[in-house]
């Protein structure tokens, strides 16, 4: 029996604000906290709560820094996380081209 | 999850990465910048009479940390950007030390040097850039 490829979905990145903050990500090597937060166009306590997330699983990494006396926060994608965006986003593929669909057509 | 879901899924992740990339597209300025400054300060320095290009050797460094500041600005580092970043530096460190090196000791104020010496110092920044503005054109 063929698996659907939604099987293959990670279900940390599958949350819609969490998949955006990993697609922004995932084209950089890190990207300030506040570029990410107008990118994603959510609330600095919404990213803070997703970052966390991402971070308790391993898939985003936080370095604090500053320039003068403006303190940042830079956001990176670890291999892990980028990892498992690759094979989210491949899954998403599959599911958009109709690949290994079962008998009954799906959900 | 449907077809439908996954195709906006994809088009969302396309649009965002296409405005990060677009951010850090930065980095093909300040290799413009620090292959210019290198181009002038170069060529000035090789050019002045001791000990005046002490005055250029200054301005040289001066720009490299106002690059080095714009740098730490920038809210994106592109995908490369550490490789490109050292490979450019280094090459060209061993290029500036090798047409100052040999410059002052062999050539000094003779233009058929110093013009294509530092001509030579600007391409570690050029190929950098270029990367750059390659990677910022195609998908992660």
């Amino acid at each position: 029996m063929t698996r659907h490829p939604r099987a293959r979905l990670d279900d940390v990145i599958h949350a819609p604000v969490r998949f955006s903050i990993v697609a922004a990500l995932a084209s950089a090597r890190e990207a300030d906290f506040r570029f990410v937060r107008d990118t994603v166009e959510v609330s600095d306590s919404a990213l803070s709560k997703q970052v966390s997330t991402l971070e308790k699983a391993g898939y985003v990494k936080v370095r604090k820094s500053s320039v003068g006396r403006r303190p940042r926060t830079f956001l990176a994608l670890t291999a892990e996380g980028r990892t498992a965006f690759e094979r989210h986003v491949a899954a998403l593929r599959d599911i958009a081209e109709g690949r290994a669909v079962p008998a009954s057509g799906g959900e | 999850m449907d077809r439908e879901q996954a195709l906006r899924d994809l088009s969302a992740a396309d649009e965002i990465a296409g405005r990060v990339r677009r951010r850090g597209t930065w980095y093909a300025g300040f290799c413009a910048g620090a292959a210019a400054a290198s181009l002038a300060g170069v060529f000035a320095i090789g050019m002045s009479p001791d000990p005046w290009w002490t005055v250029p050797a200054s301005a040289l460094i001066a720009a490299f940390v106002a690059l080095a500041v714009y740098g730490a600005r920038q809210p994106v580092s592109p995908r490369g950007f550490a490789a490109w970043h050292t490979g450019s530096m280094a090459a060209w460190g061993v290029l500036y030390a090798a047409a100052l090196g040999i410059g002052m000791a062999v050539f000094p104020g003779e233009i058929s040097w110093w013009m294509p010496a530092a001509a030579a110092t600007t391409l570690p920044f050029l190929a950098a850039g270029a990367a750059a503005l390659r990677a910022a054109r195609r998908p992660a």
